[in-house]
Parts: structure tokens; sequence; C-alpha cells
């Protein structure tokens, strides 16, 4: 058991002392052109609420871009998950793009998902927050940029996204002519990115919109009188007595929600992590099902403009190619066994632990300066270990631990013998790993 | 090709690419933390006195638009009611203005006494020693509406530890010249 | 059954484990905290802008206190713990403006408010080479007055700067549950 739970540990430093250079290399041109399309966006603001909006698609981008190309990085050495990439790949079409056209469509197919994991964990409330940030401490002192957000709830936003779906498809179609087909492919990618962005930002503002409205009718707040009532009758029967307000805590059920969640965010980003490496399933008769359902649904929208018809099957229609795997990944995480996933979750957010801790050991390293100097130091701080906000993790000594963990967490999982005994159910072919393998050794 | 030449080549130009990175994070990371670090800095900077400019005793420096002097330092002996071994210090300068914008250029106006050792002493409210109408204190000075060509007298009153008296000199910040700032030098030197 | 087992107990052991880690991880309000400066009781503490000694703790029912040249007495509900700290400037002169009693419970309480006008109280401005002394007076119920700390530092956002914490250690409770060696009226119009 315990050598089950050292294996995936062995491979993260092995992994981890092979590609570090590049890994790190990674994650610094990901902070350099962050902050640089960050600045550009605040900028363009100031021009142009709108154009400001579409050039911060740039800054999720890259962080995408960045944690794709890492991925990428470690697949040499991840014998048993280049196996199951083959063979999912040989039955679909067997094609086999490369290069930079390959990174192109690695981000398309991750985009959805990732923006989802981004915008349910506030990520991306947290991109669009440091955008509004850098906007403000442009103006001009006395001067006010206006609230740069405030065209997330106009319909500008309608034409933001026809312009996009317009240069989607002369990009396309300059695609299609074979000209210069991986800039295209980025054109069209950053296009989609802009809806998807603008899209999941606006949902989730508008979500918050419909619950007020729920909560500000009067039958909704009956309803969850009577239910408050129910669940608790004897505690509203009499009146709580007075409570100083330290000696209340927070209740166990929030806890318990909290530490689902901390404990799920591994396992999402396992999930990223095995879509970014492909794992495609084209033959999951369940799942196909569903799909044909929601396809049928789908077509009553063909009457409306086809722009927005575009624009919307981004988030119904194309998820075949782009849920499918995501169904899948949560299945092989989930059936590769008790020990990997509790390795997986207690590693992940150990990492997670030591970096805050390196952070607090490192500032009483440093010890006391005036507030100046510290925002100097701390930048260098947040370089090793990342941001102390820790809404994203960018330090130079993090990231590429973290990834490495996730891939060999992967790898093992598609390397585990059980699989390859009972592993007729699934597409991605064991044999095939078992050939790679045994061609490696 | 066999899957072991694809393997060797991948291995050279994994080995290639590692190469690459490796130099890469030498221009990487300063670029990266400069790029991060370059607004603190700068506010760092502009919120500090550090780089000293020395003024000889008798000669005016340009600073802040105005041309400053210090025309006299001195110790106030025997009062009353002050912590022991502790004694005020006068510092008094005349300043011509130049530009006259003062609440832009002289923001953040700063004046201490240094000594030896570099222990910063900055104005103090414990002792308040009366002084002639026209004189001001920096602060007060901005607000004084005075005109280009006019004559400023500052007076800032400190107090400083006896032994430290003998290696005080005076010294002035202010927000639109940090990181420098003026370092007079006293007759005795 | 015996492999259910096992795995439930694995899980449950690393929901145990998961908690820990998030309960310990510190947090970006620790992280940008002040930094610590521990002592005792008559120690000099020294932080990086200043140094403070707390040099006694004293316990009483009611303050007498000159205001505008009258005498007023000021009461409580709980006690007032009033405690001389000598203060000094390391290398520049500056002010020392915060402090709070933090009881055995976690409880914290900051300076009075209600004595602003009388001499000697923080904020206090000092200068290198010139010790001064001053008086920190905190209004605290009598159960948080053993094995409190002394939490003093510059300002009150003193993030990454030195806080001074000095542990006061314990003090013996009276019949009454007050401290034992409580006066009924502490004179503050006596120079400290």
């Amino acid at each position: 058991m315990f050598a089950d739970a050292a294996k995936p540990l062995a491979l993260t430093l092995k992994l981890w002392w092979r590609f570090w250079p590049q890994l790190v290399a990674m994650v610094l041109l990901g902070i350099v052109f962050g902050d640089l399309f960050m600045q550009i966006a605040a900028r363009a603001a100031f021009l142009n609420h709108m154009a400001g909006l579409a050039l911060l698609t740039l800054v999720a981008l890259t962080q995408l871009t960045v944690t794709v190309a890492m991925f990428q990085t470690l697949l040499p050495a991840l014998p048993a998950t280049r196996a199951a990439q083959q063979a999912a790949r040989s039955e679909a079409s067997g094609e086999v793009p490369s290069g930079g056209a390959r990174l192109a469509r690695m981000v398309t197919v991750a985009l959805l998902p990732f923006f989802a994991y981004y915008a349910a964990w506030g990520f991306l409330g947290d991109t669009v927050r440091q955008y509004s940030r850098v906007t403000l401490d442009m103006a001009p002192f006395g001067e006010s940029a206006g609230n740069v957000l405030d065209v997330l709830d106009s319909r500008w936003l309608v034409l933001s996204v026809a312009i996009s779906w317009l240069i989607r498809r002369f990009a396309n179609a300059m695609q299609k002519r074979g000209e210069a087909r991986s800039f295209w492919q980025i054109v069209v990618v950053i296009c989609e990115t802009n809806w998807i962005f603008i899209g999941l930002y606006v949902i989730s503002r508008w979500k918050d919109d419909v619950v007020g409205w729920l909560m500000s009718r009067n039958i909704f707040s009956v309803l969850q009188a009577a239910a408050d009532g129910m669940a608790a009758p004897i505690a509203s029967a009499f009146a709580d007595p007075m409570v100083p307000v330290e000696v209340t805590s927070v209740d166990t059920t929030a806890r318990l929600v909290n530490l689902f969640f901390y404990m799920l965010l591994p396992v999402i980003w396992l999930v990223l992590a095995a879509l970014i490496y492909g794992y495609d399933v084209r033959d999951d008769k369940e799942l196909m099902r569903a799909h044909q359902r929601v396809e049928r649904l789908g077509a009553r929208y063909s009457t409306i403009p086809k722009f927005l018809r575009d624009f919307v099957e981004h988030f119904i229609s194309g998820y075949r190619s782009r849920y499918l795997p995501i169904a899948n990944g949560v299945r092989i995480t989930l059936s590769s066994g008790v020990v990997l996933v509790v390795t997986l979750i207690v590693g992940y957010r150990l990492v997670d632990w030591l970096a805050a801790w390196a952070w607090l050991g490192t500032t009483r390293l440093i010890g006391p300066h005036e507030l100046d100097t510290w925002q100097v130091l701390s930048h260098g701080v947040s370089l090793l270990f990342g941001s102390p906000f820790q809404d994203s993790s960018t330090g130079i000594l993090v990231e590429p631990l973290r990834i490495c963990f996730l891939a060999a967490i992967l790898e093992t999982a598609f390397a585990l013998p059980k699989r390859q005994t009972s592993g007729g159910a699934q597409p991605t072919g064991p044999k095939g790993a078992a050939e790679v393998e045994a061609q490696n050794a | 090709m066999t899957a072991r030449s694809l393997d060797w080549e991948s291995g050279q130009g994994e080995r290639k690419w590692r190469r690459r990175s490796l130099w890469a994070l030498l221009l990487l990371v300063p670029l990266a933390l400069a790029g991060q670090a370059y607004d603190s800095v700068k506010t760092l900077l502009g919120g500090e006195d550090l780089f000293p400019r020395q003024v000889a005793w008798g000669q005016s420096a340009h600073f802040g638009g105005s041309d400053w002097k210090l025309t006299d330092l001195r110790g106030a002996f025997g009062m009353s009611s002050l912590p022991p071994d502790s004694v005020p210090v006068l510092a008094d300068f005349s300043v011509k203005v130049g530009d006259p914008d003062l609440q832009k250029l002289w923001l953040g106006c700063k004046v201490m006494l240094i000594d030896a050792e570099g222990r910063r002493w900055s104005p103090t409210s414990a002792v308040s020693l009366k002084a002639p109408g026209d004189v001001h204190t920096c602060v007060s000075a901005i607000f004084s509406g005075a005109r280009r060509g006019d004559t400023l007298n500052l007076r800032e009153t400190f107090l400083v530890p006896r032994q430290a008296t003998k290696t005080i000199r005076p010294a002035v910040g202010l927000a639109s010249e940090r990181p420098h700032f003026l370092f007079f030098q006293l007759e005795k030197d | 059954m015996m492999r259910k087992m096992a795995n439930v107990i694995l899980l449950l052991l690393a929901t145990a484990l998961c908690y820990g880690l998030q309960v310990s991880k510190p947090h970006y309000a620790e992280l940008i905290g002040p930094i610590p400066a521990y002592g005792k009781l008559g120690d000099a503490v020294v932080g990086r802008g200043f140094e403070a000694r707390a040099a006694k703790v004293a316990f009483s029912r009611n303050l007498k206190v000159d205001r505008y040249g009258q005498t007023k007495v000021f009461t409580t509900g709980g006690i007032w713990a009033v405690v001389t700290v000598e203060f000094a400037a390391s290398a520049q002169s500056t002010t020392v403006a915060v402090a709070s009693w933090r009881g055995p419970t976690g409880l914290a309480y900051d300076q009075t408010e209600r004595l602003s006008f009388a001499d000697g109280l923080l904020p206090v401005a000092i200068d290198p080479g010139l010790p001064k002394k001053a008086r920190l007076i905190f209004e605290v119920r009598p159960d948080e007055v053993s094995n409190a700390t002394l939490l003093i530092s510059e300002k009150l956002m003193s993030a990454l700067d030195s806080q001074a914490e000095i542990s006061l250690g314990p003090v013996a409770a009276g019949a009454d549950g007050l401290p034992a060696e409580t006066v009924d009226t502490l004179d503050l119009t006596q120079p400290i």
C-alpha cells in the first residue's frame, strides 16, 4: 500500500529533476506575458472598456497555454500515458497533428473545462478584479477611469461576441485556404477564448442577479422560513440568547462543505491533466445517448442567428468532444484505486501547504522591514512560492512541482496493472500501453 | 524509423531544450522580477531619503525648485522639564523660492538631524520655543502663499541626546526629489 | 470486506489529514501579518523600529484622572489594567501608536479610548537615544487577566513589520475573582 503511494512521489521527483529548467522557464514566461497582457488590457480600457475586456482574455489564455505546455513537456517521460494516447488516436482518425498546431488544438480542447473550473473557483473573478485594480492604479489622480467593467452589463457585449465571431470565421476561412495554418489556428483559439471568458463571467454575474431576484420574492422567503422552521423547530421557537460574537463559530456543515471542496480541487486538476493529454473517448454508449438527447434539443435553436448559435453551441453542443473526456477522466481517477486518489488529494494539498509555510518561513528569515521595502521583497518571495493571496500558483518552485505531481499520478493510474488485466471496457487499449512499455524496456 | 531511434532523437531534443531553458532562466528571472517589482521599486525610491547630496556650509543648493541654505544650528540649553541628558536643537534655513508651486514640489517635506552613526531625529512636539512671526516650519511654509523670489525663513525644533549633539547634521527631504536628499555640512566641518 | 474496511479507514485518515492541512495552512492575513518579537515582563523586546520594556502591570477598580484641571474618577464593569512601558527608538524617530491586550482565551482588547485626553498614553513619539515611558490602559474582563499577552506595534497595519509580543505571566486571583493585587483607585495624575 505504501509502495503504491510512494511510486507517484518518486516519479514526481524524477520528472522534476529531468525537466525543471524547462518548467521553470515556462512559468516565468507565463508571468512575464501575463503581466504584459494585463498592462496592455488596462491601458486599452482607457480607450475603450470593451477592448480592455477583450484583451483580458489574453491573460487567462496565457495561463492556460503555460499549463498545457508544461504538461506537454513532461510527455516523453510518461510511457503509459503516451501509449494510452496513441491507442485512442488510432481508434479515431489516426491523424497526428504536430508542433504548434498540436498545442493550439490542445488549448482549444482544454479551453472550456479550464475556464469552467476557473470560473467555478472564482479565479475568473480574481483576474477581473486584478484588472480593475490595475486600471484604477493607472488612472491619473482625481480623474476616474469610470467603472471599466460596466460593459459586462451592456448590450455592447453582443457586439463583442459578434465581432470575435466574424474574426473567427475569417480565420477559419484562411486556415482552410492553407495559409499560415498555425497562426490562424491561434487566432481562432483567441476568439473562442474571448467568448468563453466573457460568457462565463457574465453567466456567473447574472446567476447572482437571478438568485437575488428569487430571494427578493416573498413567496421564496415564506418557503425558506418554512423550511428553516422545519429544520430547527426548537431553536426558532425561542429567541436566541445573546452570544458574544467571539464565542460563535462556523458551523460544522459549512466546515464539511469547505473540506469537501478543498479535497475536490486536486481531483479536478487531475481531470484537467487527463484532458490535456488528450485522453478522448468516442464510444462510451451511456454518454453518447445523453449527447444525442441534447443535440435534438439543440436543433430547436437553429432558428436563431448563426453567430449567437455558434456562441451558445460552445456551451451546449460542443460538449461531446469536450465533456466526454472529463467524464472519462473522472472515471479513470476513481477507478484507479483509493490509495492513488488519497495520494493525489493529500499530496496536492501538501504541496500547497508547504508553499504557504515556505512563504511564512521566508518572511521570518528576511525579518521585519518597512512596508515599502517589503512591497519590493514580496515580489521576490511570490516569484518563488506564489502569491500570498494563494489565488494562482505561479511560484517557480511550486508550480513545476505541482504539474510534475499531477502528471506522475496520471502516469501511475495509466500504468496500474489492474487496468491491464481487466481493461476490456477501457477504450485506451491497455494492450498498447503494455507494448510500448515493453518496447521502452 | 524504429522506436529506439525515435527515443534517442527526442532525448537529443530534450537535452537541447534543457540547455536552452537554463540559459533562458538567466534572462527570464530578472525580467519577471523587474516586471513585477517595477512599480514597488518606484514607490520605494519615491518614499525614502536614501542618497545624500552634500551641501557645504554657507552654500545654497537647488532642491525642489527652490534654493536652500542652512543658516544656523544651535542647542537651546538650560530648559527645565525635559528628559535628562537631552538638548533641544534648532535648525534654521533660509529658502529662496524659485518655483512657487510648493504644494506640489514640497509635498512630504521632512527635515531631520542625522548623526555620525546614521541615526535620524524628526522634529519634536515636546519642546515649543517662541519664534518670530515670519518663521515657518517646512510644512506650514507650503501653505504660506510664497511667490517666486520670496525668501522663507524655516525653523525646526528637535530633541536630541546630549552626546549626539557633537556629530548631528541637518538634512532635508522632499517627495519631489526622493530618493535624493540634502545633507548640510556645518561651519566646523 | 477487509479491503473495503481498509479503504474506508484510509479515506477517513486522509480526510482527517486534509482537515489538519486546511486548518494549519497559514492564510493571507498571517503571511503578511506582523512579525512578532517575543519577550517577558521586564525584558527589553527589540523590534525593528522600536524597543519596548513592560516594567509593571497594575490592576484597579477605578482610575483617577486629571481632566482640564478637574479630577475625575473612571469606574469600569470589568477591571482596569495599566501597564507601564519604557519605549526607545532604534535608528530613527518614530511613533508607537497601537497596543492591545490578548487574554488567555484569545480575546483581544484594544487600549481604552475613554481617557484619550490624558497624558502619557499612546501614541507616543520616541527619538533615538531618548527612552520614554508611557502607560497602556486597558479595560478587560477579570478572567482575561492571567497569562495575557501585550501586543505593541508602531501602526495599525504593521504588515511584515515588528510587533512586540510580551507575555505578562500568571496573575494570582483573589477571593472576589479580581487579581489579588487590585487596588481600589489608581492615581494617573502622578507622573509615570
